[in-house]
C-alpha cells in the first residue's frame, strides 16, 4: 500500500519509558514523528492507549518536553492517574504502540520584553509550565529573565516537577494538607507575593484545575498583568470537530478549548 | 484478482465507496484534512446546520460511557450565512461529495433552509435531522411523530431538487412506521440511526455527568440496536438506506450492508482516530479482495436468515 502524500502524520507513537514518579503520577516518554519538534509550550496531544479494538476516546495531555530522537521526536508527558484512560496509560510498557494525535491547540505566548515570568501550577499543571520555563531559558536574548514558580498539590507526596523548575528559578510550594511548604492553596501563596511584581514587567502563567484558575482570575481582576492560563476540559476529538470542549468567553458565546485554546487570556474566560 | 468495485449510487449521488462520515462528528471536513485523505471516502456529511447560529448547551457536554459516549452539544453551529461564506470554499477544493445535515424548529424553517441549500452548488445532497423539537407544537420531537416527520420531509422535498436523505431517530416504538412516513413524503434515502437518548450519573456527587441531564448515546454500544433497525427498515422500504451506529471497523460497516444498507456513516470512531473513515474504506476493499467479492453492492441485504 502506498502511503498517500496528503496524510501528514502517522498518528501513533512507541512507548520508550513509562515510570511512576509519585504516588499517583507517571512520566511517559514516547517516540513519535518529527512534527512534534515544532511543538510549543502549552500545546497538547491526544493519547489513546488500549489498541484499536478498545472503545476509548483519546485523552488530552499537555506536552511536557520534546527532543530530537533519531528521525523523529521524543515526546514527554507527565500525568496523574484519574480514571479509566489514565489507568490504561499507567499500564503501558516499553515498546508498545499508542495512538497519538498532535501537537494540538494554541500554546502560550512568550513575551520577550518582560523581566520576570511567574508560573502558578496546580498539580500536574506543572507539565506545560515546565516546558514554558525551559523555552524562556532557551531564548538567547532573554538570558536574564527571572522565572519564579508556585507549585501546589493536595499533599507533599504528590508534588511533581519541583526539581526541574528549581533548577531554572525560585520555587515556592504549597499543599492542601500542609505536609509540604505553605499550608493552603497555591493561589494564596502567589497572592501574598503579588505586591513585589511590577505589573508591566511581569508575565503570569497558570495551569491547573478550574477552581484554581477561577481563583487566579479573582486575584488578578483589578490588575494589569498579562495572565495566560491553560484550561482543562473534557475532550472527544481534540481537533475542533465535536464541540464538546468549549468554554464560555467574555466576548460572547463559546470557544473550543482544543483549537482556540487550551491557552487563553485568563481575563477573557467565564467560569460558570 | 482485479480491484473490487466499491462504488455505490446513493439516490443519485455517486460515491466512490460506501463510507461516509456522520454529521456532528466530522466538523466541516477541513478539520480532518491534515490527518487523512478526504479523497479516499465516499462522502462527507457536515455538522447540523440551522438558519441562525446557535450557541449550544453549557458544559459539560460530553462524557465517555461503556462502549461509547453521551453528548448534548445542543446543536451548536455557525448558521447558514456563515456556512455558505466560510465553509463552502473548502468544498470546492475536494472532489468528495458533501452532504449537508440541517434542522429547524418548525416546518417552515426546515423548508427555508432546504431552499437556501438548494442554491449552493457545492452541496450534493441534504440530510434532514428530524430529531429536533417542534417549537410551535409543544416541543414534541418531529422524529418521534410520523405525521410531523411526514410534513417536514414533504416541505423539504418541495423546496429542493437535490437528493433528500431523512435521518431517523431511534427513540421511537416503531422505526418502520417512521421510515414509511418519510418515504411517502418523498425522501430519496433514509439514514439511521441518530443517537439513543441516555443518561450518566456521578454517584458521589449525585449529579448528572452532562449539564443537559440527558444526552445522545453513540459509539459501539449502539451498534446492535442500529443493525436491528436497518434490517427492519430494509424489509419494509425500497429506498437506499445509510447505516449508522457504532461503526469502528470495516467489519462493522459490512455488517450494516449485509443488513440492508447501501452506504454507512462513521461517527464516534472519528474522535478515537481521525483517520478512521479512510482506514475503514481501505480495510473494506481488502476484505472484499480476500473474500472474492467483486462488487460491494453484492453485500447489500445479503443477510441469510
Ligand atoms: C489541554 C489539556 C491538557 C491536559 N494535560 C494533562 C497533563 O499534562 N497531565 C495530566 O495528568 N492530565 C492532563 N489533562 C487532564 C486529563 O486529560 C484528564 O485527567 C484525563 O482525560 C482523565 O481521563 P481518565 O479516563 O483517566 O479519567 P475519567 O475517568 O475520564 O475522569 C476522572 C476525573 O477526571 C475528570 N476529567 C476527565 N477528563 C478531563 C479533562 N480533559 N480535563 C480535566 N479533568 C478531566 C473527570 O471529570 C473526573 O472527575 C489535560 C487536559 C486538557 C484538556
Ligand atoms: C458529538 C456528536 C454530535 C452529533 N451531532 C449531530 C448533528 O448535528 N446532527 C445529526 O443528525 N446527528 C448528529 N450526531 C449523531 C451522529 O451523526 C450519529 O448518528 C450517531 O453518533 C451514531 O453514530 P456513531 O455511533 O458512529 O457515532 C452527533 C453525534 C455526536 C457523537
Ligand atoms: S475536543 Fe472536539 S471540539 Fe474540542
Amino acid at each position: 500500500m502506498t502511503c498517500d502524500s496528503n496524510v501528514k502524520w502517522p498518528l501513533s507513537g512507541e512507548v520508550k519509558r513509562n515510570r511512576k514518579v509519585t504516588d499517583n503520577h507517571y512520566h511517559l516518554v514516547l517516540h513519535a514523528g518529527k512534527e512534534y519538534l515544532s511543538s510549543s509550550p502549552g500545546q497538547f496531544l491526544m493519547i489513546r492507549p488500549g489498541g484499536r479494538d478498545v472503545s476509548l476516546l483519546g485523552r488530552p495531555m499537555s506536552i511536557y518536553a520534546v527532543n530530537k530522537d533519531g528521525d523523529g521526536a521524543c515526546v514527554e508527558v507527565l500525568y496523574r492517574v484519574a480514571g479509566r484512560g489514565t489507568g490504561l496509560m499507567a499500564q503501558l510498557k516499553e515498546g508498545e504502540m499508542v495512538g497519538v494525535v498532535g501537537p494540538l491547540g494554541k500554546g502560550f505566548t512568550l513575551y520577550r520584553d518582560k523581566k520576570r515570568v511567574v508560573l502558578v501550577a496546580g498539580g500536574v499543571g506543572v507539565a506545560p509550565l515546565t516546558f514554558l520555563a525551559k523555552a524562556y531559558r532557551n531564548l538567547p536574548e532573554t538570558g536574564s529573565v527571572e522565572v519564579v514558580s508556585y507549585i501546589g498539590a493536595r499533599s507533599g507526596t504528590c508534588i511533581v516537577g519541583k526539581g526541574e523548575l528549581g533548577s531554572i528559578g525560585r520555587v515556592s510550594v504549597s499543599s492542601d494538607d500542609g505536609t509540604c511548604g505553605h499550608h493552603g492553596l497555591v493561589t494564596d501563596l502567589f497572592a501574598k507575593d503579588l505586591g513585589v511584581f511590577e505589573e508591566d514587567e511581569t508575565a503570569v502563567y497558570a495551569c491547573g484545575p478550574s477552581p484554581m484558575l477561577k481563583k487566579m482570575q479573582e486575584i488578578m481582576r483589578d490588575r494589569s498583568f498579562i495572565v495566560q492560563a491553560s484550561l482543562e476540559e473534557r475532550m472527544a476529538c481534540g481537533i475542533g470537530a465535536c464541540l464538546g470542549c468549549v468554554v464560555r468567553v467574555k466576548r460572547g458565546g463559546y470557544a473550543r478549548v482544543c483549537t482556540e485554546g487550551p491557552v487563553f487570556n485568563l481575563k477573557e474566560v467565564c467560569f460558570d | 484478482m482485479k480491484k473490487p468495485d466499491l462504488s455505490v449510487n446513493l439516490a443519485g449521488i455517486s460515491l466512490r465507496n460506501p463510507i461516509m462520515t456522520a454529521s456532528g462528528t466530522f466538523g466541516y471536513g477541513e478539520e480532518f484534512a491534515g490527518y487523512m485523505d478526504l479523497e479516499k471516502i465516499g462522502a462527507i456529511v457536515t455538522k447540523g446546520l440551522s438558519l441562525r447560529p446557535r450557541a449550544g448547551n453549557p458544559m459539560p457536554r460530553i462524557v465517555e460511557t461503556a462502549g461509547g459516549m453521551l453528548n448534548a452539544i445542543g446543536l451548536q453551529n455557525v448558521g447558514i450565512d456563515a456556512f455558505i461564506e466560510n465553509k463552502t470554499p473548502f468544498f470546492r477544493s475536494i472532489s468528495t461529495p458533501v452532504i449537508v445535515n440541517f434542522f429547524g424548529n418548525s416546518v417552515e424553517e426546515y423548508a427555508k433552509l432546504a431552499a437556501r441549500l438548494d442554491a449552493v452548488p457545492e452541496v450534493s445532497g441534504v440530510e434532514i435531522n428530524i430529531s429536533c423539537p417542534n417549537v410551535k407544537h409543544g416541543g414534541i420531537v418531529f422524529g418521534t411523530d410520523p405525521k410531523a416527520a411526514f410534513s417536514v420531509v414533504r416541505a423539504v422535498r418541495g423546496a429542493t431538487g437535490k437528493p433528500v436523505i431523512a435521518k431517523l431517530s431511534p427513540n421511537v416504538t416503531d422505526i418502520v412506521e417512521m421510515a414509511l412516513a418519510c418515504a411517502e413524503a418523498g425522501a430519496d434515502s433514509l439514514s439511521l440511526i441518530n443517537t439513543i437518548t441516555g443518561m450518566a450519573i456521578d454517584l458521589q456527587k449525585r449529579r448528572p455527568r452532562i449539564s443537559n441531564v440527558t444526552g445522545g448515546l453513540s459509539g459501539p454500544a449502539v451498534k446492535p440496536v442500529a443493525l436491528r433497525m436497518v434490517w427492519q427498515v430494509y424489509q419494509a422500504v425500497k429506498l437506499p438506506i445509510i447505516g449508522i451506529g457504532g461503526i469502528v471497523t470495516a467489519t462493522d460497516a459490512l455488517e450494516f450492508m449485509v443488513a440492508g444498507a447501501t452506504a454507512v456513516q462513521v461517527g464516534t470512531a472519528n474522535f478515537m482516530t481521525p483517520d478512521a473513515s479512510q482506514r475503514i474504506a481501505e480495510d473494506m476493499e481488502r476484505y472484499l479482495k480476500e473474500n472474492g467479492v467483486r462488487d460491494v453492492k453484492e453485500m447489500i441485504g445479503s443477510l441469510r436468515v
